[in-house]
C-alpha cells in the first residue's frame, strides 16, 4: 500500500494544488480564497487516497512523486464516476421504491443530481447529496464518488433481495409495519427480514401469511430464551439459508445483510420483551 | 483531510525575489509616466502583498496581481511619484478585499477595469471614494446578481447602478446666478 500522505514532500503537494488552482480559475484570476485552496487540497488528497486504497492492488513505489500518484488517483476517481453512472442505469432498469418516499427521492431524484453536478477534477470529495434513505452499511467515513458508488451497490443488493418477493407482499408488510410507511426514513429490507425471521423459525411457508396468537407467543418464547448473541447467530443462520434458497449464494448480498444482524436481534428482542411481537412479525 | 501548511522558507524567498524582479521590470514601462519603483519600494510592496493576502485570507498562485495593477493605473493623471507606492498599496488592498466581497464573481481584469474607470471618472483619483462608495455599491449589486459586467468586462457599468447624487454643474450655475 501507500507511502502515507505525510511522506509526500510539502512543496510537491503545493505545486499540485497551485496547478489545480490555475485550472480552476482558468486564467481569469491570480488568487483564490483560503477556503477554495483548502478545498482544492482536499481534492488532491482525495485522489491520492483513492490510489493508495484502491482494491486492485495499486502499489505506491518509493520513487513515485505526489504528482504521479495524484494523476493515477484522479484517473481512478474518473473511472469510478463512470462506473457509478453505469451502475445507476442498471439499477434504475428494474428499480422499485415500494412506495417509500425517501428511497424514491434519494435514488430517483438525488443521484441524477449528483451525476450531473459531480466535479471530478475540482471537488471529487464532495458527496453533494445526503443519501437520506438509510442503508444497512455504515458509509459515513466515505465521501464523494466513493460514498455514492457504495450506496448504489447497497441499493442494488436490496433491490435484488426484495425483487425475489411479490411487490404487493413487500408493500403489505410495510403497510402493516406502519400505515403511513411511505413517509418513514427506515430501511425496507430491515423490516421485511425481521418478518421473514418469524416464518423461518416457525418453518412456516411465506404463502401462509399472517401469524396467529399462538405463533406469536411461540416466537416470543424463542427470543426470550435466547441471549443477544444466540439471537444474532440464529438470525445470521436463517439469512444464510435464505440466500442459498433465493439468491443463489450471493456472498456480497449475504455480507451486506449480515451488517444488519445485530440491529435485527436487538429490535426483535426488545419487541418481544415489551409484549408486542406482532409489531415485528407482521405478515 | 490535511491542512495546507506554510511552505519552506527557501520557496517563499524565491517567490518574493521573483516578484521583486517583476515589479522592477515594470519600471521600464511606467517611467514614461514619471513613475518608478526603487528596490526598497518593491520589497515593501511585496511585504504588503503578503500582509494583505493574509488579512483577506487569500492565496496567490504563480503570478502576482501587482504588476497588473501597475500597468492598469500607471497612465492615470491622478497618480504621482510622491505617493505612487502608497497608492499601489491601497489599490492592492482594495483589489483583494473586493474580490472577496464580490465572492470571486469577477475576473481580475473585470475588477481592475472597473476600478480604473471609476478612479479616473467618478472618483477623480480619490481612493477613499473608490473604496467606500464605488466598489461598495458595485459589490452590493454583484452580490445581488448583477452580471452585465461580463459583457462589458467591467467597463461602463457603474452608471447603470450608481445611486449617489453628485456635483451637478447646472445646479451649481443656477445657484451661482441666484447669488449674483
Amino acid at each position: 500500500m501507500g507511502n502515507g500522505l505525510s511522506d509526500y514532500r510539502q512543496e510537491d503537494m503545493l505545486s499540485i494544488v497551485m496547478k489545480l488552482a490555475e485550472q480552476y480559475v482558468s486564467g481569469d484570476s491570480t488568487s483564490i480564497t483560503y477556503e477554495r485552496a483548502q478545498s482544492l487540497m482536499d481534492a488532491v488528497l482525495y485522489c491520492i487516497n483513492e490510489y493508495e486504497h484502491a482494491d486492485d492492488g495499486n502499489f505506491v513505489r518509493a520513487e513515485m512523486t505526489a504528482g504521479e500518484v495524484y494523476e493515477l488517483g484522479f484517473r481512478l476517481v474518473q473511472d469510478k464516476a463512470r462506473k457509478v453512472r453505469e451502475n445507476y442505469h442498471r439499477l434504475m432498469a428494474g428499480f422499485d421504491d415500494y412506495g417509500m418516499e425517501c428511497l424514491r427521492d434519494t435514488v430517483a431524484k438525488g443521484i441524477p443530481g449528483f451525476l450531473k453536478r459531480y466535479d471530478v477534477r475540482f471537488a471529487p470529495q464532495e458527496t453533494l447529496l445526503t443519501l437520506d434513505y438509510p442503508i444497512l452499511r455504515d458509509i459515513r467515513e466515505l465521501s464523494g464518488v466513493d460514498a455514492v458508488f457504495e450506496y448504489i451497490r447497497c441499493i442494488e443488493w436490496e433491490q435484488q433481495l426484495l425483487g425475489r418477493f411479490d411487490r404487493y407482499y413487500v408493500r403489505e408488510i410495510l403497510r402493516r409495519y406502519h400505515l403511513d410507511y411511505e413517509h418513514l426514513f427506515e430501511n425496507i429490507c430491515h423490516i421485511v427480514m425481521m418478518n421473514l425471521t418469524g416464518h423461518v423459525l416457525l418453518h412456516k411457508p411465506l404463502a401462509e401469511q399472517g401469524f396467529t396468537g399462538d405463533e406469536l407467543r411461540k416466537l416470543g418464547l424463542i427470543f426470550t430464551e435466547l441471549t443477544e448473541e444466540e439471537a444474532e447467530k440464529t438470525i445470521d443462520g436463517y439469512i444464510r439459508s435464505l440466500m442459498e434458497r433465493y439468491c443463489k449464494e450471493n456472498l456480497l448480498l449475504y455480507k451486506y445483510l449480515q451488517g444488519d444482524v445485530h440491529a435485527m436481534a436487538v429490535r426483535i428482542r426488545s419487541g418481544v420483551s415489551v409484549g408486542h411481537p406482532e409489531k415485528i412479525f407482521l405478515l | 483531510m490535511g491542512e495546507i501548511k506554510t511552505t519552506g522558507n527557501w520557496l517563499e524567498a524565491m517567490t518574493q525575489q521573483n516578484q521583486i524582479q517583476q515589479l522592477l521590470a515594470a519600471n521600464q514601462y511606467t517611467e514614461q509616466f514619471g513613475l518608478v519603483l526603487s528596490e526598497q519600494d518593491a520589497k515593501m510592496l511585496v511585504r504588503e502583498r503578503m500582509e494583505t493576502l493574509k488579512r483577506e485570507r487569500r492565496v496567490e498562485f504563480g503570478k502576482s496581481i501587482l504588476p497588473a495593477i501597475i500597468y492598469a493605473f500607471c497612465d492615470s493623471a491622478y497618480i504621482h511619484q510622491s505617493h505612487y507606492v502608497e497608492t499601489l498599496i491601497r489599490l492592492q488592498e482594495m483589489f483583494f478585499m473586493y474580490k472577496n466581497e464580490m465572492d470571486d464573481e469577477l475576473t481580475d481584469d473585470e475588477l481592475l477595469n472597473f476600478m480604473k474607470e471609476q478612479f479616473e471618472t467618478v472618483c477623480y483619483g480619490d481612493l477613499d471614494y473608490l473604496e467606500g462608495t464605488c466598489l461598495e455599491i458595485f459589490s452590493e449589486a454583484v452580490r445581488a446578481g448583477y452580471r452585465d459586467y461580463c459583457r462589458s468586462e467591467g467597463k461602463g457599468d457603474f452608471r447603470k447602478i450608481d445611486i449617489v447624487t453628485r456635483w451637478d454643474r447646472e445646479l451649481f450655475e443656477t445657484v451661482l446666478k441666484d447669488l449674483e
